[in-house]
């Protein structure tokens, strides 16, 4: 190979050959006859140029070939998942809820539990053997175990494993999402010595018998696929090897032509060289592509078992793997949950293969034969049906994270949702919509809503939903829509008040006469009341808040002072910046649904402000730990009026414009809230909590015309749904140290004035001796007013007036007394 | 290293909890000077009181919330293990190694889900507010000690404890006269602790 080594040299000598011969100029014969010799050298010279083209082609081949299997083979999005269920004793959650819960994670029901992912039920208990798992904190081993239940839920956890005491367990958690690039492909990794071996050995038998012996190629089949190609006129057969379908995938477009297929096959020559037949196996295992949900492309096995079958590729039954290998001929031609009829004859096919390669055992042949594709139940879009809450995420995640790191890395992303709650909030919203819709005769679909719970102490966002259509990321109302909060706003500016306890307290009398004030601006304000009418000038504070009386609370307002009111509200964990307006204290202020539960989870908590979190800790896709997003807790409200303010909002849920609560809730469920509806009803709004569970739901239009309903018809009915669904603990009052509680009569009535009542209200006063129908009213220490007893009243002129009275009365006595010693 | 001795303050604090025995007395003069903007309880009470009479209405005692007025009847919980789950207390055993190990992180991680098991449990925040202070996060710790207060109830042994620790991340801060004010404070609840020795 002289012209390899120095092709140019070679050239140039000839070419002076060339030169010192065309000097002769002889004889015709002579002239051909060298004409004939001198063609010699060129066709070695192009032929020698071929060769080394060829050769600096295939190292540039080698090159792609090995760069491309050597570095970061895929970009790997990240992974999102949910809040891992814990199972422990006294776990409030009855079988029937478990069962459906390892369902949605895919956990099968088993004689045995052999494998992981699988669980039993007998008698009373549950058996489950749980997944290992690689958590934020470490890898929690695959474990067997039982479960007792009494009443109240999970009453025992025992291991059934001998592997040690067991006082709880997390489950794996669901995995809810992805995170990738806009027109993406996704995968989950698998390793080839992790999934069943009858996949690998089925692929083998399916796609390339001869791959353990062959060079990349295939002549053989090759030539078959030409003779079918040549006989159609076109190219129908591919003869590819699975590697050459790898490196199809890999590293080549979808084009047919022979250019690509030649250079297919060089490839696949040079990879089989280069790799064990293991690692090309592994790889097309990770690169396949398995189908298409929406913009996202499914590649590889550990994915598609999971969109498929909602389970790790580990844990497949011969009939899944069958299903599996049976579409990678043509993942959307076979897709079983378009195509069923095509993808399960394949599969069956499939599966003769298999038993002919004696992968598979008569009696198990002939039972995966006869079953049925085994499709998960749930929606084809299980993937996409967090897409607000996965909206949250990459907002939370926005700024700390460049977007390649979360569509590249792999990154394990662990969240606060909760997917029984999510699944109960966009349940309840669904079906709220469409009952309001009907019963107001509205146009069917013309109600949107958006919700949030999130879990008081800890700050997690439980779930969040955006709108009424599940699975379809849509407009996110819960992040993005800013709507008036209306009498959402009243518990912030009552709050505001009970901080200067010398001066307000749950009992002091706001005057609720019509108000005009005249504003900066030269305009007069005039509050009314939604009902247009007003409840005279003495009406206990607390009442007024559970009425949600607009004019004594604006005349409250503008005591405490606008700017007080934004203060608190900031405090509170509100970051806009709202005009100061005698209106804001009625709610002319916007904000997100996220935004009000981020506030009221301020109240729950009894003045700790917590911030909201939906993500917890995010580590490399080896479980290295990136980022923790730890538990912060600062006190904005004295214990005192964050008591207070809480029992005032139990009386609106207990009596006031919550009332409505007790239709779904049982009424020993002592919640606390408040209704919000803004002008024309453009708004409806509730937000309230439990002890531990905060929930806020909006119910509005996206045109902003009215909804014709209010908060206590719109919202609070989706609110109490979701709190029983949910199993939300009520509150257990336990007052702090710097609060006093009075017991008081409750007589305040708008519509009796206090004059007509007259001496029957003095009847109510029972001399301290006793009041058993008395409310026990919360006062911060030292200043519970001076002419208040035990057994008094709500409304304090008639107090002072009998005090008064009995003052003389028992000066008068003290006389008559003297009198008659004397 | 320089972990080790917030660390130990820390875990001391946490011992102290166990065998709680403060002369009041040393702090006594404090007492009086340091009290600022907080009001102290015993002058609510006197206010109440003389409210009470100017209405001619005394309370039933039982209304009474104030630990030192309150009979001895139910002796609180001292330590998380009386109140605590078996759960709950697998996990805070984790976390009690951990934090020997000085992985302060992974304790706080896995006490975190101890309060998702128990979410109102006041022995979980002071664990918490113990390891921010060795952390030196007074902040956080000190923040994590009133919350544990917050759900403490009547509980005159956690809330001494709390504010022992608030005192030594505010020294820690180098704010004297807050810790002065806490230690003070922790001593009245030592009193009121009293009644159950």
């Amino acid at each position: 190979m002289v012209c390899l080594r120095d092709p140019i040299a070679w050239v140039n000598s000839v070419a002076q050959k060339k030169s010192r011969k065309t000097a002769y100029k002889s004889g015709k014969y002579k002239k051909t006859r060298s004409w004939k010799r001198r063609l010699w050298p060129y066709l070695v010279l192009v032929l020698c140029a071929l060769l080394a083209a060829f050769a600096m082609y295939m190292l540039h081949l080698d090159r792609q070939v090995r760069a491309k299997f050597e570095g970061t083979r895929w970009k790997l999005p990240a992974k999102v998942y949910a809040s891992p269920q814990e199972l422990y004793a006294g776990l409030d959650m009855a079988r029937p809820d478990l069962v459906k819960l390892l369902q949605r994670q895919g956990y099968r029901e088993a004689d045995t539990l052999d494998k992981q992912g699988t669980y039993a039920l007998s008698g009373s208990h549950l058996d489950i053997h749980a997944r290992r798992f690689q958590f934020w904190d470490g890898t929690q081993k695959a474990r067997r175990l039982r479960l007792n239940f009494n009443a109240m839920g999970v009453s025992d956890i025992k291991a059934m494993d001998g592997k040690g005491e067991l006082n709880l367990l997390r489950l794996d958690p669901l995995l809810i999402g992805s995170i990738y690039p806009g027109e993406g492909t996704d995968r989950i990794l698998v390793k080839i010595d992790d999934v069943p071996p009858m996949l690998p050995a089925g692929l083998i038998a399916v796609e390339d018998q001869y791959f353990l012996s062959n060079w990349g190629v295939s002549p053989r089949s090759i030539l078959r696929a030409a003779i079918a190609d040549i006989k159609a006129g076109q190219f129908v057969q591919g003869g590819s090897t699975i590697t050459q379908q790898l490196v199809k995938n890999f590293y080549l477009n979808n084009k047919r032509t022979l250019g690509r297929k030649i250079k297919e096959a060089l490839m696949a020559i040079l990879l089989d060289a280069h790799y064990s037949k293991n690692e090309i196996l592994e790889s097309y295992l990770n690169e396949v592509y398995m189908g298409q949900d929406g913009d996202r492309a499914i590649h590889g096995f550990g994915l598609a078992s999971y969109y498929y079958f909602k389970k790790p590729v580990e844990e497949l039954e011969p009939r899944e793997v069958a299903l599996l290998v049976a579409m990678v001929k043509g993942p959307n031609y076979y897709n079983p949950r378009r195509n069923p009829d095509q993808a399960l004859a394949r599969r069956n096919m499939v599966l003769d293969r298999f038993h002919a390669a004696g992968l598979i055992k008569d009696k198990a042949w002939h039972e995966a034969k006869l079953s049925n594709l085994g499709i998960s139940a749930e929606a084809a879009h299980d993937d996409s049906r967090y897409p607000a809450f996965i909206d949250l995420v990459r907002r939370q995640l926005h700024g700390q994270y460049k977007d390649s790191d979360l569509t590249d890395e792999g990154l394990r992303i662990f969240t606060t949702l909760d997917p029984r709650i999510q699944s109960a909030v966009d349940e309840r919203i669904n079906k709220g919509l469409d009952q309001a819709e009907r019963a107001h005769g509205l146009d069917s679909g013309s109600l949107e809503a958006a919700g949030v719970v999130t879990s008081v102490e800890e700050g997690n966002i439980l779930a969040l939903a955006g709108g009424r259509d599940r699975g379809y990321a849509g407009y996110n109302r819960a992040l993005k829509a800013h709507r008036q909060i209306g009498s959402l706003m009243k518990p912030i500016s009552y709050l505001a008040a009970i901080e200067q306890p010398s001066r307000y307290n749950p009992i002091t009398p706001l005057d609720d006469t019509p108000l005009a004030v005249k504003l900066a601006n030269g305009q007069m304000w005039r509050p009314h009341n939604y009902a247009r009418r007003n409840h005279g000038r003495e009406v206990p504070l607390y009442y007024a808040l559970e009425n949600s009386y607009n004019v004594a609370t604006s005349r409250l307002a503008l005591d405490v002072g606008i700017p007080n009111i934004i203060k608190t509200l900031k405090r509170l964990g509100y970051e806009g910046d709202p005009t100061a307006v005698p209106s804001l204290a009625l709610g002319a202020v916007d904000m997100t649904p996220l935004e009000v539960a981020q506030v009221y989870n301020t109240l729950a908590t009894g003045g700790y402000y917590t911030p909201l979190r939906a993500i917890r800790d995010v580590t490399t896709r080896d479980g290295e730990p990136l980022n923790r997003y730890p538990l912060k807790v600062h006190q904005v409200v004295d214990s005192g009026p964050a008591y207070i303010i809480q029992w005032l909002m139990q009386r609106v849920a207990s009596h006031g414009t919550g009332a409505g609560m007790y239709r779904y809730l049982d009424r020993s469920n002592q919640m606390a809230g408040k209704t919000g509806s803004t002008n024309d009803l453009r708004d409806a709004w509730f937000a309230g909590f439990g002890e531990n569970r905060v929930g806020v739901i909006w119910v509005g239009r996206d045109d902003d015309k009215s909804t014709r309903l209010t908060g206590a018809t719109g919202a609070l009915p989706i609110w109490a749904q979701i709190m029983k669904d949910i199993g939300a603990r009520g509150i257990i009052n336990s007052p702090p140290d710097s609060i006093e509680e009075v017991p008081l009569n409750a007589v305040f009535n708008p519509n009796v004035s206090s004059k007509v009542l007259g001496d029957k209200a003095a009847n109510l006063y029972n001399d301290d001796a006793d009041c058993p129908s008395a409310i026990d009213v919360p006062f911060i220490k030292g200043y519970v007013p001076k002419d208040l007893g035990a057994c008094d009243t709500d409304v304090m002129s008639q107090n002072r007036r009998l005090h008064h009275q009995r003052k003389k009365d028992k000066e008068d006595d003290e006389r008559s007394w003297f009198e008659k010693l004397f | 290293m320089d972990i080790k001795k917030p660390l130990l303050a820390a875990v001391s604090a946490l011992l102290i909890a166990g065998c709680a025995t403060h002369g009041g007395g040393v702090l006594d003069g404090q007492e009086s000077a340091s009290r600022t903007d907080q009001k102290g309880s015993d002058e609510h009470e006197a206010e109440q009181r003389s409210a009470k009479e100017a209405g001619q209405v005394t309370k039933p005692d039982t209304r009474d919330r104030e630990p030192e007025e309150t009979r001895p009847q139910k002796m609180p919980p001292r330590s998380a293990s009386e109140v605590s789950s078996a759960a709950v207390m697998s996990l805070l055993d984790n976390a009690d190694q951990l934090i020997k190990a000085e992985k302060m992180d992974a304790a706080a991680s896995i006490l975190e889900r101890a309060l998702n098991l128990d979410p109102r449990n006041p022995f979980i925040y002071q664990r918490l507010a113990a390891l921010r202070l060795a952390q030196k996060e007074y902040e956080q710790a000190e923040q994590m000690a009133r919350k544990s207060n917050s759900v403490a109830a009547d509980n005159p042994f956690v809330k001494q404890d709390n504010w022992q620790l608030i005192a030594k991340a505010r020294q820690a801060a180098n704010d004297g006269s807050g810790a002065q004010e806490a230690k003070t404070r922790a001593v009245s609840y030592s009193r009121s602790a009293d009644q159950y020795r």
